[in-house]
């Protein structure tokens, strides 16, 4: 049976949305091909355990196997000398018929190496579907989006890698139970030495963050400022507004949207009350998901929106609020280290108890998490 | 100190003016870098290379104009067949046959747009790389380069030990820059597969994987409208949001 491998990117230690949409999109073409799907889960320490934990989205989300590696190189940022040698490491042992990973800059870092040392076609943005044959068909734009060049598996003997700009609503059921397998592996890391690690030069204000809501001239009120916090909150998302916002002084303590960074990650974006007339929605990624709520229907921004609602701005949010209902509880980390500690480049795999295990040890509530199995395999040895 | 600059074209229909520059907006980036830390280092040379026909001494041509040392076109019938890691191991072949320090090149090209060619080129030949980058200067004893890039939402700084390899997105500066006036005085230099000490075998068999090239239709962009708020949650639970 054929591999996909997803790659699953952290930020802020939380499976980033394009992951999950990479991973739900992986489900559809796994099923339909009949091939088996991992999530790649590379990470600098244990995820954390909880009802909603990483392991159990990523199973909602469609993976039937969680190959999780765990070692502190594996810190931010992704980049190809530790998170592309922990995906070859990934595809050492489970040698993928396809590779994806989320659009990002991870991916432009890491993915196209990983595909060299692979030997793999490399695909970037490319349409993906399956034919009557059960063949998976690539087509890959170029030239400006005026040609496509188009692959079939039946033609191809070589893997390949792609880096995928998800499209929610063509994926839009996750089909996953809740009963994945973790793989436990330790990645060997082989690339050059390239100096000192990265050094943070700080928080990157004119990057978009992946979950924002985007507030327009329409929120004139502290009412629906209030409701917009709390949905902010609650969504996880980072808020800010338009400068026709800015200029009600409402809420002055919330950041203009700059012009985006092209660094940023393609994300989430509810705008409230944007009607159109600015043009700070035309200035997001293309590949941003956006979903716009405004009272007039004819405003241009519904029209670009992949998700439009025509309301009363305060009114709709306050019952977006109480439908959402409260966030989940805190988490508690998922225990993998080896009893003497994360192993080593290049070691033999730590050996790890099942999540059920654990959260009985800790005298954890248990009752809602999902059953999962946990496998540990052996590196491949390295070639010389 | 040896700089060796990567670089396409844009496509000929794209060119707004004949005498407008036909570097790709992020070639042009890697190439304004390069200059700047080439002049930044006593005795350095800056050579820049492209793989393509004829059509691509242009771009060539902008570089001599903005005050490369030199410049190479590599070329062979067979690189119009082969896969960008068939490119990507060429212009590995012909990277250490002119020599190098720092390779520098474009995110992505103006056509293919990839980014994949530095990275594979760096796999090739055994370097370590950084995509994307967007500010470059020399390390303290310039025997190695600091470059920052943005990830996520936060913005890191890299140290990268020569030799190396880093590809540089857009600037606006960039693009004014190139913009300078062609000398004519300077030529591009031709390799072809033998000189760079290649054998077309070990190119063959990424022929194959080059692909059927068809028109592009893009499918329909289609806004849903949502009832209600209720139906705003129900699509966020769906898409993992909540």
């Amino acid at each position: 049976m054929a591999n996909i491998l997803s790659y699953i990117e952290l930020v802020d230690e939380q499976a980033s949305w394009a992951s999950l949409l990479t991973l739900r999109q992986g489900r559809n073409l796994a099923t339909r091909l009949g091939a088996t799907l991992y999530a790649v889960l590379p990470c600098a320490s244990p995820p954390l355990y909880g009802d909603n934990d990483i392991i159990a989205v990523l199973s909602r989300q469609g993976a039937d196997k969680v190959i999780l590696m765990t070692h502190a190189a594996l810190a931010e940022p992704a980049l190809f000398r530790r998170h592309g040698e922990a995906l070859l490491t990934a595809a050492s042992q489970f040698p993928p018929a396809l590779l994806l990973l989320p659009r990002g800059p991870a991916a432009s870092d890491l993915a196209p190496r990983v595909a060299a040392r692979l030997g793999a076609l490399f695909l970037q943005d490319p349409l993906l579907d399956v034919d009557s044959g059960h063949h998976l068909v690539l087509e890959q734009p170029t030239h400006e989006r005026t040609q496509v060049r188009r692959f079939s598996t039946a033609d191809l003997e070589h893997s390949v890698v792609a880096v995928v700009t998800p499209d929610p609503q063509r994926f839009s059921q996750a089909a996953g139970s809740e009963e994945a397998e973790v793989v436990v592996l330790s990645p060997v890391f082989k690339s050059p030495a390239d100096g000192a690690d990265p050094e943070d030069a700080g928080e990157l204000e004119s990057c978009l963050p992946e979950r924002l809501i985007l507030v327009g001239g329409g929120v004139d009120s502290a009412e629906a400022w209030d409701l917009a916090r709390r949905l902010a909150e609650r969504l996880g998302a980072a808020l800010r507004q338009t400068r026709a916002s800015a200029e009600l002084g409402l809420a002055k303590d919330v950041p203009l949207l700059d012009p985006p960074c092209s660094g940023g990650l393609p994300g989430f974006v509810l705008s409230l009350g944007i009607g159109g007339d600015e043009d700070i929605l035309a200035s997001l990624p293309a590949s941003s998901y956006l979903i716009a709520v405004h009272p007039d229907r004819d405003a241009p921004a519904l029209a670009q929106a992949k998700l439009a609602l025509v309301a009363d701005v305060t009114k709709a949010v306050g019952e977006m609020l109480s439908a959402a209902g409260p966030r989940l509880a805190p988490r508690t980390p998922i225990q993998t280290e080896a009893p003497g500690g994360l192993s080593e480049p290049g070691a033999p795999v730590a050996s790890v108890s099942t999540r059920e295990e654990q959260a009985s040890e800790g005298n954890r509530d248990s009752s809602n998490a999902p059953t999962v199995e946990l496998h540990v395999v052996e590196p491949a040895k390295e070639e010389p | 100190m040896k700089i060796v600059v990567l670089l396409r074209s844009s496509p000929v229909s794209n060119t707004p003016a004949p005498q407008a520059s036909r570097l790709g907006c992020h070639e042009a980036a890697a190439l304004v870098q390069g200059i700047r830390l080439r002049d930044s280092f006593p005795g350095a040379t800056l050579t820049a290379l492209c793989v393509g026909e004829e059509s691509e001494d242009s771009g060539l041509l902008d570089a001599l104009a903005l005050g490369a040392d030199r410049a190479h076109r590599l070329w062979d019938p067979l690189l119009g067949k082969v896969d960008s890691l068939g490119v990507a191991r060429a212009l590995a072949a012909a990277t250490e046959h002119l020599g190098f320090d720092l390779v520098l090149g474009g995110a992505r090209s103006p056509d293919e747009s990839l980014g994949f060619v530095g990275p594979a080129l760096a796999e090739s030949l055994s370097i370590s790389h950084l995509a994307d980058a967007d500010e470059l200067r020399w390390a303290e004893g310039q025997t190695a380069v600091v470059a920052q890039r943005c990830a996520a939402t936060r913005r890191f700084s890299h140290l990268l030990q020569i030799p190396c390899l880093i590809t540089l997105q857009s600037t606006a500066e960039a693009a004014i820059q190139v913009s300078a006036p062609r000398r004519k005085d300077l030529v591009p230099g031709s390799l072809s597969l033998a000189d760079v000490g290649l054998d077309e075998a070990v190119l063959r068999p990424r022929c194959r994987l080059s692909g059927e090239l068809r028109p592009f239709s893009a499918p329909p962009y289609v806004t849903a409208w949502a009832e209600d708020s209720a139906a705003v949650v129900e699509h966020l639970r769906d898409l993992d949001l909540l």
